[in-house]
């Protein structure tokens, strides 16, 4: 794996070699991206093929799309934008493996490690996170955390629109409880 | 805060690869990583190496077929092995321009045809012609600009030179088969250039191994001109040299230059080269 | 085994005899082929790249027969060549076209070709340019990617024509590091106008003029040849067979003896090699470098 220093090229400088042809290009932002895309999308999904399908189809899509990259914000962040997309996609191809959903593990108690990054990311938010039923915390997962329309919820889930917003309004009105 | 000097700590990291962490904790590292590369870098061994190559195999392969020259696509689409798409796609003569050039050609012809019967000889004189100026840039040293180093490998020149003739001579053909059934209205006869067309091409391709393909175009070229005016002026019928013996006269002529072809395969090994 | 075995070759084309009996061996290393416009150079090059058919003479190469068809097909396998002028198809990307002629020498596995094509890529230092369309390289990328394509396959014989022509001192530095390199373990056998480049790259040396060999040997060899032999003065000597005027003033003579007197000067390989083949030598080495 090459470790990113500086005089590498910057993900932004890859997307445009890649908006241009150049093949290498994609070749290194997918070793820079794919693996962290594949475990981010096992969080979503159990399916290993599904994942991999989703993750081959994100990258073949940076390669068609690479010329309407805005340009602006992180690469990642776009990447994962095409990469939950693409899973949902094959989520609504493919018959739902299970039901269940990945659950949240419920451990030991947090390290000092994880508190600091949590409270770097999220404050006091992510405890209320953590305390909500898994149907609840999926779905504020899809919707806040992954940037996902309610449609897109729905699909990623498996479950109506409908059901996403209630699940949404019972969500928020608990973290607000918690947070009080 | 998640700039570029702060980082998560590699037994959260390895937590999160392995799903033991809580839904806070994996957001929030998700969150990190998203404008961390060192971390994501740091996490990538977490996923096998087969996996990801696995992956990228398919990806590379997706993209390479979208790379495709539009000939290429076009030829792969159509069945034929992608390594043989390529070997045509160096043909000169395959080229937009070229191709289109003949649709033009074809279509003017086959337009005129249709108004007198004049025209329609016309039609079917130049109508066999076309093929044979596609086979002569198709191959060779006056077509070819890598044909020296093709003569240096280890692949058949007769056969290179007869795969991309064939495929210039059906595109050819079927541009100008297109054009004469659609536009002229003679029915059948509008075909009648076929069987010469065949016999003009493998005339080409045989005396190619003698002259340079386009001495070789140019001398069959003006033997069929002289040919099927020769044939108008001695039965009086215009259209003589398309009639049932022209047909068979042009069907032995295509078996006789094919066997003669096989004959002399040989001479194709090397480059045929006049000066030094 | 000598790879490369040339007795008494002649070829002829029509009227005008392009070679006339020339004679040389070759083996592991890098063979420089030097010689004036005319010499036969290209031909001979042809013949051992197995394009022009030998006419008279004996030619063997890595021990079989180029008059034979099934021989001529066990050389093409083991051979790369670069003509004097590469031409490369409209439109295709570098990629494109080493794989093409990685096609024409029967690499069919997709994947084994693929990572061929990218390795003689990278080994001519044109990894970043690899997806671009040849017509838009400069003229030293274009030779690259004709030396790439020779390299395809590790061919035991290499054959360059003029490799280095039209090409920048600096590239020309380059070049001649990759063709030491690759000369370590396979025969190179290569055409050019500069002693420099032979100087600097060729162990072994054989000079053609007028379609035959005048000389086959080291650089060291050839040199010495013209030891005693070239001196300065103020004007041109008389006893000079050619001389020139140098950037200092001086005149630059070499003939067939110093004259009593003269300032001798330690004989560079150019001046061994003009004084083996005259006018000719300065006339198209003059073009060349026009």
């Amino acid at each position: 794996m090459t470790p990113v220093s500086d005089g590498a090229p910057s993900d932004a400088d890859l997307v445009r070699a890649v908006a241009e042809g150049d093949r290498r290009a994609l070749e290194d932002l997918y070793a820079r991206h794919a693996p962290w895309l594949v475990l981010r999308l096992t969080r979503r999904c159990n399916d290993r093929h599904l994942v991999d399908e989703a993750v081959q189809d994100t990258f073949v899509a940076v390669w068609r799309g690479a010329r309407r990259w805005d340009g602006r914000g992180e690469v990642a962040a776009w990447v994962w934008g095409i990469g939950i997309r693409r899973l949902i996609d094959q989520l609504r191809s493919a018959p739902r493996p299970s039901e269940e959903l990945p659950a949240s593990w419920a451990g030991a108690e947090p390290s000092a490690e994880e508190r600091v990054l949590v409270g770097v990311e999220y404050g006091d938010l992510a405890g209320a996170l953590d305390r909500l039923s898994p149907e609840l915390r999926a779905v504020v997962q899809a919707t806040v955390l992954d940037g996902l329309t309610t449609k897109e919820a729905g699909r990623l889930l498996g479950i109506p629109a409908g059901t996403v917003k209630t699940r949404m309004m019972r969500a928020k009105a608990q973290m607000r409880e918690a947070l009080a | 805060m998640s700039g570029t000097t702060w980082h998560v700590d590699e037994e959260v990291l390895a937590g999160y690869a392995a799903g033991r962490v809580t839904s806070a904790v994996a957001a929030s590292t998700e969150a990190h990583l998203t404008s961390c590369a060192e971390c994501r870098a740091e996490l990538a061994p977490a996923v096998p190496a087969g996996r990801l190559e696995g992956i990228w195999s398919e990806v590379d392969q997706r993209v390479e077929r979208l790379s495709l020259p539009w000939l290429e696509r076009i030829l792969v689409r159509c069945g034929v092995g992608e390594d043989t798409a390529r070997l045509l796609a160096a043909t000169p003569s395959l080229s937009a321009p070229w191709l289109g050039s003949v649709a033009a050609a074809a279509v003017v012809a086959a337009f005129v045809a249709d108004t007198s019967h004049r025209a329609l000889f016309a039609f079917l004189t130049v109508a066999p012609m076309l093929p044979v100026a596609g086979v002569a840039a198709a191959y060779g040293r006056d077509a070819d600009p890598a044909h020296e180093i093709a003569v240096a490998s280890p692949y058949s020149m007769l056969r290179l030179m007869l795969l991309r003739a064939l495929t210039v001579v059906m595109a050819t053909i079927a541009l100008t088969l297109l054009a004469g059934l659609v536009l002229v209205d003679e029915g059948a006869t509008a075909a009648a250039w076929l069987l010469p067309a065949a016999a003009l091409t493998t005339a080409t391709l045989l005396l190619s191994s003698r002259l340079t393909p386009v001495w070789a175009a140019a001398s069959v070229m003006v033997t069929w001109v002289a040919g099927v005016t020769v044939a108008w002026q001695a039965t009086g019928t215009r259209l003589a040299a398309f009639g049932e013996v022209g047909q068979s006269v042009a069907l032995a002529v295509t078996f006789v230059c094919l066997a003669l072809l096989v004959a002399r395969r040989h001479v194709f090994a090397f480059d045929t080269r006049s000066s030094a | 085994m000598t790879t490369v075995q040339v007795t008494e070759v002649a070829k002829s084309f029509g009227r005008t005899q392009a070679l006339a009996g020339a004679t040389f061996a070759a083996g592991t290393g890098v063979t420089g082929l030097l010689g004036p416009n005319g010499a036969g150079k290209t031909t001979l090059l042809r013949i051992l790249a197995t394009v022009t058919a030998p006419g008279e003479g004996r030619v063997r190469l890595l021990g079989r027969d180029p008059r034979d068809a099934q021989d001529r097909l066990e050389i093409r396998r083991r051979l790369g060549y670069l003509p004097q002028e590469p031409g490369f198809h409209r439109g295709f990307t570098v990629t494109e076209f080493v794989d093409y002629v990685a096609i024409l020498k029967e690499m069919a596995g997709r994947a084994e070709r693929r990572a061929e094509v990218r390795r003689v890529v990278d080994l001519v230092g044109l990894t970043e340019v690899a997806d671009r369309r040849i017509r838009a390289l400069s003229g030293g990328m274009r030779r690259r990617v004709g030396v790439a394509q020779a390299l395809l396959g590790e061919p035991e014989l290499v054959v360059l024509d003029e490799p280095t022509a039209g090409l920048d001192p600096e590239q020309r530095l380059r070049f001649r590091d990759l063709l030491s390199r690759i000369g370590e373990d396979r025969t190179v056998v290569l055409s050019t106008h500069q002693t420099e480049d032979v100087a600097a790259l060729c162990p072994h040396v054989v000079v053609l003029d007028g379609g035959r060999t005048v000389f086959d040997g080291t650089p060291s060899a050839l040199t010495a040849t013209a030891d005693g032999r070239v001196w300065l003065s103020d004007e041109r000597s008389p006893q000079a067979r050619l001389a020139w005027r140098t950037p200092d003033g001086d005149v630059h003579n070499i003939g067939d003896q110093v004259p009593p007197g003269a300032r001798a000067l330690r004989p560079t390989l150019e001046d061994a090699y003009l004084l083996l083949v005259g006018d000719r030598a300065r006339n198209s080495a003059g073009e060349a470098a026009a």
